[in-house]
This record gives structure tokens, sequence and C-alpha cells, in this order.
């Protein structure tokens, strides 16, 4: 019924799992008729507009179902990052308490998805659903479990929160939510992990509602397992005066695909995006931002780097909104990449949507290669071409980098960025 | 700074200056599409049956195509039985053998345009092909050309003298199938114009073509065919005006330019059909076809445009770098005021080594127009060294209208060098505030500011055309701006 017939059989693969799932009958009942209208529409392809550079094709031989719990390999457990406060950690989108901290940053408070499985399922979708939002409905198909996250107004704990997703194989559909009351500051740490080499289907969503005079600081590690398939769908409403930074870093996976979408809600609101690609191999990776100016006098920044090298495919697809009304907009994108072999790819789509005058609104993209007089200069300084290169890889992604926080979280990725480039061992004296 | 309602209504104030209609007798076809009709349009073109295959051809394809809704426009949907297919003037029947057996009314109405016809032609130095609906009437300095060994004939003409050279190249670079405007064109197109510049000829002059949309509810399908062979030189100037009309009409027309070794094609277009009232209604529909293909090495193709006509745009002058070396230019100014809706731009796909492209893009909006540039820059595999730059540049006028960037980049080979730069923004208050300043009065402060913002565009201009492109641009937007 739909054009890919292959990729709708991994959807329909997935109707016996839907019985394991808890809840209440209603939720059962809505679960069986949201899969029913997903299969019908089938996975997006890029035919839709919003996924003409994803093709999700690789799922068709994927198993989509959630594994059984099953014990972690202890080299896992040892190979988990440093943690910079206190941890909630997701093991195949469950709660793993044993590996969480019990305790939570002051003013913060925890329930979890599951307890809504106990109350009324959302309202039944009538026709078919938008590409834009297949994967979430499917990610509220087959959540079980979740962090609901509320900090009370006024906190800004000292150190940051780490959400940890480790992916051990299988489908995982981790389900967040964030709210941060008026006046409230927090970083907040998300680990995508993968344990190698798992085969998952990672399909998540985070919602985050940011209050008055709100600040987060969210970073996204992305250190899927090169046989993983991520796509990541975050929501995020900026009220008044409330600040967003996210910094992305997606080194892992086979396909990875971030979606961002930010909604500057409240006059005042800011956003700051800043994000790097790093497709090596034959890994692919995806951004897909959305800045959605709602009302005057908000600001907005984007800075993404993208690197494609081996055969590794990359794109950026960012779009701003300024709608009407939206007086005193400022707005700034800028998308630079970076190609480092024959094969690679990078498609970039930098959009600008405005329905109102009294802005500014810029952006900027360039696609190439490194530039042959840096690289010269490096090779009169006596350099070899390999070291010089990676040097000026590193460079590249500098940008990104440097505003990474904590150090020591920065620093980690320095490492594991430097790790994928020839030449690792010698650029490390030139950075250290 | 802001736009007070005084000025709003001096805008859509705003008459359209070219708005009349020549009452002549016109041979047309009843409305409706069949393969009849294509059969007659082609039978009254005494056209060789090779043509009449390929129309009955491109028809059939576009029958099973459906149109295309991923343009940033809004419009009725079009009813493709209610438009006449064919309409020609009855007086060219026993076609004009001269100026003075041209029907006078006719020769008024390019007057009242402007189109430099008699002595004002020589004057000019452009050789006119004047294209009215669609059939062509005149054709001037058809003998200075034809010394040189250039053929600029109308396409009807062409069929008839030189049918290989049709064969060769029609349809070689944007294919009946390419899209359902294209396609339809195909099938129907009645009339256009034909160059071919042979091997390391420059053209003597500007070539010009003025068309204008005449009789009622009559689509305008026009072809055109540009072939400059090794090492020529020839620079096409077209211009359009169209007289003032409740309902909306179609225009699709289909522009094919093919540069072999080191051929230099410049394409200039100023576009001002009629954009509908200060409500929105009537206009020209415009869906266009424009593609040029750089098929020899150190070719180039440059496209001008300055398009402030038509209530709907929907065109992408591209260019094909197939040849290594091959350089591809577009610049643009869009204006879109009232309800228009414009969404333009551009393709470069580059294919051979070492191939350039520039994209330079200005578009104003002012009313409740909607203004979109669209672009795609395509770096394939084979083409080593490519460069490309991109500039489009938005200005807004007024809190109702909408500016929109779509560009596309796809880089398919690391060599490749390829930069995109927008900016969107309103006339800065400190700019119009110096001018005031200086003594300048508000008016003419915003159209010297426009103009500038316009420069990079108009200086790729024909002499002719960047005069008329400015005076155009200052009535299009006369008291747009507070």
């Amino acid at each position: 019924m739909s054009a890919r017939p292959e990729a709708t059989s991994a959807l329909a693969r997935l109707q016996p799992a839907l019985a394991r799932l808890p809840g209440t009958r209603a939720w059962q009942q809505w679960r069986a008729a949201t899969l029913a209208q997903l299969v019908a529409d089938g996975l997006p392809t890029p035919r839709d507009d919003s996924w003409k550079y994803t093709n999700l094709r690789l799922l068709e031989r994927r198993e989509l179902a959630t594994a059984a719990p099953r014990p972690l390999p202890s080299d896992v457990l040892q190979a988990l990052p440093a943690a910079q406060g206190p941890r909630l950690v997701y093991v195949d989108g469950r709660f793993h308490s044993a590996l969480s901290d019990s305790e939570l940053p002051a003013g913060m408070s925890r329930t979890s998805h599951a307890t809504l499985l106990d109350g009324p399922p959302p309202p039944e979708q009538s026709g078919p659903v938008d590409a834009d939002l297949r994967l979430r409905s499917l990610n509220l198909c087959m959540a079980v479990d979740g962090a609901r996250l509320l900090l009370a107004g006024g906190s800004a704990p000292a150190r940051p929160l780490e959400i940890v997703h480790l992916h051990t194989g299988g489908g995982a559909y981790p389900r967040t939510r964030l709210e941060l009351g008026a006046g409230a500051k927090l970083a907040l740490i998300e680990y995508q992990l993968g344990v190698d080499p798992a085969d998952a289907f990672v399909a998540a969503v985070t919602d985050i509602v940011l209050g008055p005079g709100a600040t987060l600081t969210h970073t996204t590690v992305q250190l899927a397992s090169d046989r993983a398939v991520l796509v990541d769908d975050t929501h995020v409403s900026v009220g008044r005066d409330a600040r967003y930074s996210h910094r992305l870093v997606a080194l892992g996976g086979q396909l990875a695909r971030f979606d961002l979408r930010v909604d500057l809600d409240g006059a005042g609101a800011e956003a700051d995006l800043r994000g790097l690609l790093f497709a090596d191999g034959t890994r692919e990776q995806h951004i897909r931002t959305l800045l959605d100016h709602r009302v005057p006098h908000c600001s907005s920044a984007q800075l993404y780097r993208g690197v494609a090298g081996g055969r590794g495919r990359g794109s950026y697809d960012g779009k701003v909104i300024v709608r009407a009304g939206a007086a005193k907009t400022s707005s700034r994108q800028s998308s630079r990449n970076l190609l480092l072999s024959k094969d690679a790819a990078i498609d970039t789509r930098p959009q600008l949507e405005i329905n109102a005058d009294d802005v500014k609104c810029a952006h900027g993209a360039t696609t190439g290669t490194l530039d042959e007089n840096m690289l010269f200069y490096l090779l009169t300084r006596g350099l070899d071409r390999q070291t010089a290169r990676a040097l000026l890889t590193y460079a590249f992604v500098g940008d990104v980098l440097k505003c990474i926080e904590p150090q020591a979280l920065r620093q980690m990725i320095e490492r594991r960025a430097l790790g994928r480039l020839p030449a690792a061992e010698t650029i490390r004296e030139f950075i250290a | 700074m802001s736009t007070t309602p005084q000025d709003l209504e001096d805008l859509v104030g705003q008459k359209y200056r070219h708005g009349f209609v020549t009452d002549i007798a016109a041979d047309t076809v009843p409305p409706g599409l069949d393969e009849d009709v294509i059969r007659l349009i082609s039978r009254k073109k005494g056209e060789p049956g090779f043509l009449l295959d390929w129309r009955l051809k491109s028809y059939r394809h576009w029958q099973t195509m459906r149109e295309p809704h991923w343009g940033q426009l809004r419009y009725k949907p079009i009813d493709y039985q209610a438009i006449s297919y064919y309409s020609a003037p009855k007086s060219n029947k026993d076609g004009p053998k001269s100026l003075a057996d041209v029907d006078p009314k006719l020769l008024a109405t390019y007057d009242k345009l402007g189109v430099p016809l008699h002595e004002r032609a020589r004057l000019a130095g452009v050789a006119v092909d004047a294209v009215f609906d669609s059939v062509s009437v005149a054709t001037t300095f058809k003998e200075r050309l034809s010394e040189a060994g250039v053929i600029f004939c109308p396409f009807s003409d062409a069929v008839r003298e030189h049918p290989a050279l049709i064969e060769q190249y029609l349809g070689t670079v944007v294919p009946p199938a390419d899209n359902f405007y294209a396609a339809l064109n195909s099938a129907v197109f009645t009339d256009g114009s034909f160059v071919y510049i042979p091997k390391g000829v420059r053209c003597p002059m500007e070539l010009s073509t003025y068309f204008r949309i005449n009789a009622a509810n009559t689509g305008q399908f026009e072809r055109t065919l540009i072939i400059a062979d090794e090492g020529s030189h020839v620079s096409y100037l077209e211009g359009c005006t169209a007289p003032m009309r409740d309902e909306n009409q179609l225009h699709a027309a289909v522009v094919e330019l093919v540069a072999l070794d080191n051929a230099n094609i410049k394409y200039s277009t100023v576009q001002n059909w009629y954009p509908g009232d200060e409500n929105g209604v009537g206009g020209i529909y415009n869906f266009v076809t424009k593609r040029g293909d750089c098929r020899g090495r150190n070719s180039r193709i440059s496209w001008t445009q300055v398009e402030t006509g038509s209530a709907i745009t929907w065109k992408y002058p591209s260019c094909v770098l197939t040849g290594d070396g091959s350089v591809g230019e577009f610049y643009s100014v869009a204006v879109a005021n009232h309800y228009q809706q414009a969404d333009t731009g551009t393709k470069m796909i580059h294919v051979g080594r070492n191939t350039r492209s520039t994209i330079v893009s200005k578009g104003i909006s002012a009313g409740h127009a909607q203004n979109t540039y669209r672009g795609l820059v395509k770096v394939l595999p084979s083409a080593e060294g490519a460069r490309n730059y991109t500039q489009c540049d938005s200005l807004l006028m007024g809190d109702k209208c909408g500016a929109h960037t779509f560009p596309y980049v796809e880089v398919r080979n690391p060599t490749g060098m390829v930069e995109h730069e927008a900016t969107t923004s309103r006339i800065g208050e400190d700019q119009l505030f110096y001018l005031l300043q200086r003594g300048l009065s508000h008016e003419d402060a915003v159209n010297m500011i426009v103009n500038g913002f316009c420069k990079s565009v108009f200086k790729e201009l024909p002499m002719e055309f960047a005069v008329e492109a400015q005076n155009l641009l200052a009535v299009s937007l006369e008291g747009s701006v507070g």
C-alpha cells in the first residue's frame, strides 16, 4: 500500500510487541490504532520534504521492538564517561536504578512516563500522520519509561544533571520531559551511548519547557554504536527572557538524525545552537533545526560544522521562521562543511521564511575542502601532510568544541573527536 | 521609520501603466485541449511530421503528470480546458511583407510600448522579432544579421526553413517530460524566437523580442531556442508587458539555450506583465522553464532578470555546466508588490571540471506580497574544482509581506567550493536618515537605497535595459516605503 513496503513491514512487525507493553486497556487500544496508522503511512522517505536528505530504508531489516531486559556487560559500565553531576541512566529506554544516582539536584522532582500509562491516552489521530511527526508518534506508541523532570523556579544547581541513554540492541524509545520554573538555571548533559556492536534503533523524544527568565544549557553527546540508527526529536519552548543553549556533538551511529525545534514563545527569548557532525567511514549524520520566532524581540544564533570523510554523508537542514508581527527579531545561521574525501557528501539547506519587516536575519553556508594556503603554510613549518590536514580539521570544529561546558566534559569530547582523526597522537602535542 | 497609511494608499493606488487592449479581430480556437487542437495548431503552422509527433508525445506525457505545488505560492486551481490554445491576429493571414503591410493598430500598440520599430529601431540598434500573441508580425534587421550568418527568426519560420537544426536541438535542454509546464508548452507552443549564431561570429547587435499577451483568455506558450556555435557571442534581450485583464492568464514559456565550445550567451529579461490589481484580482500566472546548457568547453551562459510583474511567478533560469571550464551566471532582481507572489531562483548543475557559477539574487517585497528565492547548487562527482558563490538579499517594505530564502546546496566532490550567503532586512533607518539629512525627499532617498540594493544586478543588464529597469523599479515601488 505504500511506496516502501519493506520499511512498512518493519513497522508491521512491531504489532505483536504491543501486547507486551504496560498500560491501561485504553492505552492498548490507542497504541493499536496509532501503529496501524503508522503502518499505513510508512516511515518518512526522502520524498517527504523534511526528510529529503535522510533515508531510513536501513530500518527495513531492523528489529524495532524493545528487547527484554538483560544484564549489562561489565566493560560497558567501565567505559561510561566520568560523571559531572547527578546521573539518571536509562537502558534501552528503561530506567536503571542501580546505575542512577538517587539524589537529584536541589529543587528538582522526577516522575516517570510510566505513570502516564495508568491515565487516559492522548486523543486518537484521525487520518495520515505528517511525516515530521511520525517518529514522535512511534515513540509515544512504544515508550514505557522516561524522565519527567521539574526544576522549581529560582533553583540553580551548581552541578549539571546527566541523563545517560544506553542502547544494547533492538528498539529503544526514550522519552524525556524537562520543565524549568521561572528564573531556574540548569546544565543538562545527555548521552546517547551504545554497546558495540549493538544493532540498535533509537527513536528518542525530548520536550523542554523554559519558564520566564530560565536558562538551560543542554549538551547532547551522541556516541552511539557503529551499527545504531538513531533518530532524536527535541522540541523546546523558550519563555519570556529565557535562554536556551544547545550543543550537539554527533560522533557515533551508523545513521543519526537530530531534529531540533525551538519555539521562541516569549519576548526577549534567546536561543544559541551549536553543533558538530562527524561522518567518517560510512556514517550518516543529519541535523534539522527549526527556529520559530513567534513574538517580537527575540534572537537566535546557529552555528553548525559538518565534517565528512570516507564514504560519509551529512546534511544540515535549518529553517528560521519569523512570524508576522515578530518585529525586532535578530537571527543568524551559519553552516560550514568540510569534505575530506572523494566519496564524502554533505547537503545543506539553510532556509529563511520571514513575514515581518523590522528584522535582521542572515545566513551563510559553505561546503568545500581544506584551504590549500593554510595547508601549505603548515607544510612549510615542517609538518607532514597528514598531520597538517588533521590539525586543520581539528581547528575547523574548534568553534563548536570550545564552548562546551564544563571543562572536564569538553576535554573528554576533544579526546573522542581527536581519536577519529588520523595522526591523532601527533596533533595531541600541538593542542595540549 | 514606519509605513504610514498614506504611503500605503499611494502604493495601492499605483495603476498599471501598460494596461490597454488592442481591439483587433483574432483568429482564436475555442477553449479546450485535446489531440485535435494540437493537430490543428500544427496544421495551421504547416509543421513537418516530426514536430507533430513530438507535440503529441509531449501531450500524452503531460496527461500523466501532476501540477507541481511545492512552490511558496497560493492560487486558485487552473482549468486547463478553459484556455484557448491558439490565437493569431487576422491581419497576419496573408503574411505582411514589410512594415507597411502590418496592421496600423498593431504598430500603434508597439508604439505605446516603446518598441523601436521604423527608424527608432535603427537608431536604437535593436533587431526586434516582435511576437504579438502567438504569431510573429514584423522582423527587422534580418538582412544585416544574415550578412553575419546569424539566423534570428520566429520559431515557426525556423521550423520551415531550418528543420534540421530544430530537430537536432529542440528539447535537448528542456526535455518535454521535464516538468508539468514544460510538457504543456511542448504540446501546444505556438511561436517564439529562434537564434543560431554560427562558428566564431560575434552577433553584430543586441537581439530583442517583445512578448505581449493580447487576446483575453489566451494562454501564451512561447518557445525560444538559442544556439551559439563554437566561439560565438550573443546578447539576447526579452521584455514583456501585458494589457489589463480581470481574469488570470496563464503563461508557460520554455527557453532553451545551447552554448558550444567557447561560446557566450547573455540572456536578459525585463518582465513587467500585469500583476493584478491592488486587491490581488487578475494578473498573469507565469510558469516558465528556462535552462541553458553549457555544452562546450569554456562556454558561458549568463541570465539576468528583472521581475516586476505577474501575479504568480514560478521561474528558475538554470545552467547545466557540462563543458569543462564553463561558467554559469544568474543575476536577478525580483519585486513583488500588492498581492503578487514570486517563487523564483536558479539551478546551477556542475558537471564538468573547473566549472564556475555565480548567483546574485535581490528580492524586494512590499504590500501583501510573498517573495521567495529558491535555488539549487549541485556539484556532481565529476566536477573537479567546481566553484560557486551565491548571494541572496531580501528587502522588506511593510509588515504584511514575506521574504523567504530556500537554497539547496548539494556537494558530491570534495574539491568543490560552494558558498552561500543571505540577508534579510528592511531599509536601514540610519541610511534613510543620512539621505534625508542631505536634503533628499523621502521618495528619492528610498529610490536611491533600493537602486543601490539592486546595483550589482543592474550593472549586468545591457544599457537599453538598465535604464528601463531602474524606471520600472521606481514605478513599481513608488510610495511603498515609509
